[in-house]
């Protein structure tokens, strides 16, 4: 079986993409095109992103994450203009910003709202005028600003907000008025810049669920950037990891943690993943040591299957004797993914990983042997 | 003795009158000239190298000379300004000179502390460079060009000692003329009195002022 399902652009692909100049899919809110983007550093250029090619479909909610200093924050500036690309385009509901004058360029903004690391809230003006701040700026009546406040207060739970200054507020909270500005003018995109990145886990939570609940009730297209794998873990559809400005590997989430194929996502992924114990570690033997010695199994889980693991059928195949030793299963996207170390009482090592393979419906490659466990 | 106290009240009223005139002035010029400093630069809203190195250099100019030469030094543009080159309005004109590349460096300074990411959140939402301006540069720099101008009106009355050379009157005139050349202790420690007085009401007040448009706390 092939993990590999989902292809992800190469350059070559790039630059046929870029030489197409076909309206978007209706499906499709942006679309990059070989967007490239050079930083002078003194005498030096630095390659921030180097031909991204990708499309964000509507509706979803999509991650773009890479270390610091991988390009995420410019490629996400790109598709409001912040970020001018150097080369190649990003076209937002098939129109190209680059080629607008500052009217139109403003208009387009307000079709996509943004959320920020550090908030970017003003701290002369209250959460309400914080809110409504686009809307002052794009000369909608006082009223009618007034009316669509208050609702976004009410969608962020911030009612008892109103007419406090942001200095005031929690960082949670000021994340919460920073989003309710960014849906003021019912943008059809919503980008986040590392917007949980500043909040501690229990706040970070929260603000999840609530970028989550948008997404559904207001059918609001995500593009979402961060450094953590939980928060993509947490409420993303699909990712894209960059690494040096280069795009390392795209797809659905639950099919980049179930079988990374690039280093760099490996790299990310490992602050998830516990290492094995070092107490087991240290009794771990390449060769069994008696007859009585019970090997170790590493099984990554990747969800390709669809299937849960069942344990009678672990069970079935490597005998009574089989011992959970290390791991644990959690569900991405409705798949069960995750890692189980074993150990049983091998009599036909071969034909049992095989059969443990087919029982469970995985690559052989996913299903490793550690060693031999020997007594302390 | 009541002659005095008149010419005491006189003095403090031009000096007043010099140094508000020049204040304000330069509150509008210096910050006109600060925004203008801050949105040229390289990057910047209305990047342009050429004048923000054309209105740096000037600032340079002008901060650099001392203010009694640049008294006598402005003499004709006074007179082509105000008509006149003596009294308090021709001491209005070179204070106001001093004044503004003073203030403008102050309000720079403030104004260069704004946070990018705001002015990045303003323009993200749909806002146009003047917006920037009037929603983000200003009001966020407000606390700090207060202060600045706090600092501005302290200076001047400093500087107003010397528009005496030009017959402007004001306190500093008096307690040369006075005090230092007819050797009058009294009208030396009234007139200093009123500085100290004057200067502190303004540094209060401009404090008080400063903190209260500052929400950041």
């Amino acid at each position: 079986m092939n993990a590999r399902v989902e292809t992800f652009p190469l350059r070559e692909a790039a630059a046929a993409a870029a030489a197409a100049t076909s309206p978007l899919p209706a499906d499709t809110v942006v679309r990059f095109e070989a967007v490239g983007r050079t930083f002078a550093s003194g005498d030096k250029t630095v390659t921030a992103l180097d031909a991204i090619s990708l499309d964000v479909g509507r509706g979803e909610i999509f991650g773009i994450i890479g270390r610091s200093g991988a390009g995420k924050s410019t490629l996400v500036r790109t598709i409001n203009h912040l970020e001018a690309p150097g080369s190649g385009r990003v076209l937002v509901n098939g129109q190209d910003l680059a080629q607008l004058d500052e009217n139109a360029l403003a208009a387009a903004r307000r079709r996509i709202g943004m959320v920020f690391q550090h908030f970017n809230l003003l701290s002369s003006k209250t959460v309400a005028q914080n809110i409504g701040l686009p809307l002052r700026i794009a000369g909608v009546p006082q009223a009618q600003i007034d009316a669509k406040v208050d609702s976004l207060l009410a969608l962020v739970g911030l009612e008892g907000k109103r007419d406090v200054y942001p200095a005031k507020l929690s960082g949670g909270q000021k994340q919460r008025v920073g989003i309710a500005r960014a849906l003021v003018h019912d943008p059809d995109l919503l980008l986040c810049d590392e917007a949980t990145s500043a909040l501690d886990p229990e706040t970070t939570q929260s603000i999840l669920a609530l970028l989550r609940d948008i997404n559904r009730r207001l059918g609001l297209t995500v593009v979402l950037i961060t450094h953590e794998m939980a928060v993509i873990r947490e409420i993303c559809d699909r990712v894209a990891v960059l690494e040096n400005g280069r795009l390392a590997e795209l797809g659905e989430v639950w099919r980049v943690f179930g079988a990374p194929q690039a280093d760099a996502t490996r790299a990310l992924l490992a602050s998830l993943v516990h290492d094995l114990p070092d107490d087991v570690q240290r009794r771990i033997v390449a060769e069994p040591a008696g007859r009585a010695t019970p090997a170790l199994l590493d099984i990554r889980l990747d969800g390709v299957s669809g299937r849960d693991p069942q344990l009678a059928q672990l069970a079935q195949v490597l005998g009574p004797e089989l011992q959970l030793v290390h791991g644990g299963v959690e569900r991405i996207q409705g798949r069960a993914q995750g890692r189980l170390v074993v150990a049983f009482q091998p009599h036909d090592l071969v034909r049992q990983v095989s059969q443990l393979a087919a029982a469970l419906a995985l690559p052989a490659a996913n299903i490793r042997l550690l060693g031999y466990l020997q007594h302390d | 003795m009541t002659e005095l106290y008149e010419l005491y009240l006189q003095a403090g009223w031009q000096t007043l009158q010099m140094v508000s005139v020049a204040a304000l002035v330069s509150a509008v010029f210096g910050l006109g000239l600060a925004l203008l400093l801050v949105t040229t630069g390289p990057g910047d809203l209305y990047a342009s190298p050429w004048l923000n190195r054309t209105l740096g250099s000037v600032v340079n100019v002008f901060r650099s000379v001392p203010f009694i030469i640049l008294l006598v030094v402005l003499l004709p543009f006074t007179r082509l300004v105000v008509g006149t080159t003596i009294g308090v309005w021709a001491a209005v004109v070179p204070l106001s000179v001093a004044g503004i590349p003073f203030f403008a460096r102050i309000a720079e300074v403030s104004l260069r502390q704004v946070d990018r990411g705001l002015i990045e959140a303003v323009q993200a939402m749909g806002g146009k460079r003047w917006h920037v301006i009037h929603l983000v540069l200003l009001p966020e720099a407000l606390p700090g060009i207060v202060s600045g101008l706090t600092i501005t009106l302290v200076a001047m009355i400093g500087s107003s000692a010397m528009a005496g050379a030009v017959g402007a009157g004001g306190l500093g005139d008096l307690a040369i003329r006075y005090g230092y050349q007819r050797f009058d202790t009294q009208v030396m420690l009234a007139v200093l009195v009123g500085l100290v007085v004057l200067v502190s009401l303004v540094q209060t007040g401009g404090d008080a002022l400063a903190r209260r448009l500052d929400y950041r706390r």
